[in-house]
């Protein structure tokens, strides 16, 4: 997964890992999760009930969404699980200080 | 010089030939305008065309020069300008549907600072929708049609810059502006056959470009040398105080023979043309720079932080379109939807990746120390087939570290230049990524690169709108032409 992510990185132009999650979870199993983009419908595994849930909230921006157009959006929800790798109990490193990069800053009068 | 010879002559020799009174700026104009009709379709390369206010700001230049007055080294020369920066004289779409009719009163300040420095707008070019930010997985994302690279129209141009690499490739402009988040101005570089150059983050002002991600987006030029790129960023750079993230930061370039590492594993992944061609590439620069060592890329959620960053802020961004249920109009099918998973990334998602933003960048830096640049190949293969999604075309290759994200993260600057052809009869490249504020550095390696070698001055085999026709290529929306 790790490499189908490089992979994407390299392709997508933009976004990087908005792409692909169905393809990359078809392939490889994925060691870390993928990220945003909606996979196809049709994958094995069943979206979670949480992320059906947040799917299904699109419907008050978008009435018309489909069951399948729900479910292809809860499958992208669940494979943006990103927050696996990023946050501080995945041995990733981070500390309770440890900042981002954008900050909030209170200009000084010149 | 013939008109195909003028047509692909790169800035500097087009400010000669002006300057010598070979050309004039309008005749330059027509031609480029022309061109821009004939072969724009054939290619999905442009949105509008702009001719009154080329010809217009064409004969102000010409007439300047007749007086004496030369503002620059762009004087008089044509380009144009990814259709996601602000003009008045033309709808302003961001590649997408439902944004084809906006309009600004207003130039971009990139576009601004291009017309003090006495460059001549042609055109507004082609663009994937929205740059890519939900998550296209095809060629086709754009209401224009997919971008097709002028050396094989079969394969993809490349994006989101599509257009701007298009146009330069077949010389239809003199130069070109794209923008890149992640990617957006190396890819299409090196589908193209041309030379980007992505600015570290904040040489160039934004005002007046559509904001994907807010904290990492930059604007750049896309050119058929290196050494126009640093003449195009130098009419670029500075402060706008419109833009607090734009910045006046010296363009210089040591006084001693540059240092670059090689990443490590570069071409673990790479098709045997790639690699091939990089190798040749690092004989090439061992006779230019000090080609010393390797650089590991530091290990860490690189794609996952650079995909989360974009996702809450292209949420953010596209918050109106999302609500509004309109991105159902979009033309990629993953795009439809993509804003919807964007716009359920969680908050503390966002806020661990910029976290882990401040590490992995000072990771970047320390593995850069007593660098000037890493090399590596800018794509493991050559670009995409059309109507293939992009994980099935090449499913041997893509396992190389890649720079794009880290170097897109870290705000740090990356020349693409052409070394070489692949399958298919595509171009491949290599890319430089710099420490911040190198770009002189960068374009002036490059350009020693390109005076030892000739692939930036291959030109590819146009097809017209007939032939292209007959070969069953269909192009789908025509530019349409400015009516101010």
């Amino acid at each position: 997964m790790a490499d189908r992510r490089t992979f994407l990185g390299a392709v997508s132009g933009v976004a990087t890992t908005l792409l692909l999650a169905a393809a990359a979870d078809a392939q490889t199993p994925p060691a870390s999760p993928a990220a945003s983009s909606p996979p196809a419908a049709g994958s094995a595994k069943p979206p979670s009930a949480a992320a059906l849930a947040a799917a299904a909230a699109m419907r008050r921006f978008d009435p018309a969404l489909s069951d399948a157009e729900v479910e292809t959006i809860a499958r992208g929800i669940d494979d943006n699980a990103v927050g696996a790798v990023l946050n501080p109990h995945r041995g990733r490193g981070l500390r309770n200080g440890d900042e981002p990069v954008t900050r909030f800053a209170v200009a000084v009068p010149r | 010089m013939n008109a195909d010879d003028l047509a692909f002559a790169d800035v500097v020799e087009l400010q000669r030939l002006l300057g010598a009174k070979h050309v004039s700026s309008l005749e330059l104009t027509n031609l480029y305008l022309d061109r821009l009709e004939r072969y724009g379709p054939v290619y999905n390369g442009v949105v509008t065309i702009l001719p009154e206010r080329a010809r217009r700001e064409a004969r102000r230049a010409d007439r300047e020069r007749a007086r004496g007055i030369v503002r620059g080294p762009l004087h008089g020369i044509p380009y144009g300008v990814k259709d996601l920066l602000a003009t008045p004289d033309a709808p302003t779409t961001w590649g997408a549907q439902p944004y084809r009719r906006q309009r600004f009163d207003f130039d971009a300040t990139a576009v601004r600072k291009l017309t003090d420095a006495g460059a001549v707008l042609l055109a507004k070019l082609a663009m994937v929708e929205l740059a890519g930010g939900f998550g296209y997985d095809e060629a086709d994302a754009s209401f224009t049609g997919p971008g097709r690279t002028p050396w094989n129209p079969q394969y993809w141009s490349g994006g989101s810059s599509s257009g701007s690499g298009i146009a330069v490739a077949a010389g239809l402009v003199g130069f070109a502006i794209g923008s890149e988040t992640s990617g957006s101005i190396l890819f299409p570089s090196t589908a193209c056959g041309i030379t980007g150059l992505r600015p570290t983050y904040g040489r160039v002002s934004r005002h007046g470009a559509m904001a994907l991600c807010w904290s990492l987006d930059k604007l750049g030029p896309l050119a058929r040398s290196a050494r126009d790129t640093h003449l195009i960023l130098a009419a670029l750079a500075g402060s706008d105080p419109h833009d607090p993230t734009a910045v006046d930061a010296p363009l210089s370039v040591p006084r001693r023979k540059l240092r670059v590492a090689v990443l490590r594993h570069a071409t673990k992944g790479a098709m045997p043309e790639v690699a091939a061609n990089f190798r040749a590439t690092l004989r090439a620069l061992g006779e230019l720079c000090d080609l010393a060592g390797e650089v590991a890329l530091p290990k860490g959620p690189w794609e996952e932080l650079v995909g989360t960053i974009v996702n809450a802020e292209g949420a953010a961004a596209f918050r109106d379109l999302i609500e509004s249920g309109r991105s159902r109009e979009l033309r990629n099918a993953q795009d439809k939807l993509g804003g919807y998973v964007a716009y359920a990334t969680p908050a503390v998602d966002y806020i661990d990746a910029q976290r882990q933003r401040t590490k992995l960048n000072a990771a970047l830096a320390a593995a850069m120390e007593g660098y000037d640049a890493v090399v590596s190949p800018t794509l493991d293969t050559v670009t995409f087939p059309i109507g293939v999604p992009f994980d099935k075309a090449y499913p041997k290759y893509g396992s190389s570290p890649s720079l794009i994200s880290p170097g897109n993260a870290a705000g740090l600057p990356a020349l693409a230049l052409p070394n070489g052809f692949g399958p298919h009869g595509l171009p491949t490249s290599f890319a430089l990524l710099g420490s911040a504020w190198s770009e002189a550095a960068l374009a002036t390696l490059g350009a020693r690169y390109q005076r030892a070698t000739d692939f930036h001055r291959k030109r590819p085999p146009l097809r017209t709108a007939a032939a292209s026709a007959s070969a069953t290529i269909p192009s789908s929306t025509p530019p349409t032409r400015s009516v101010t």
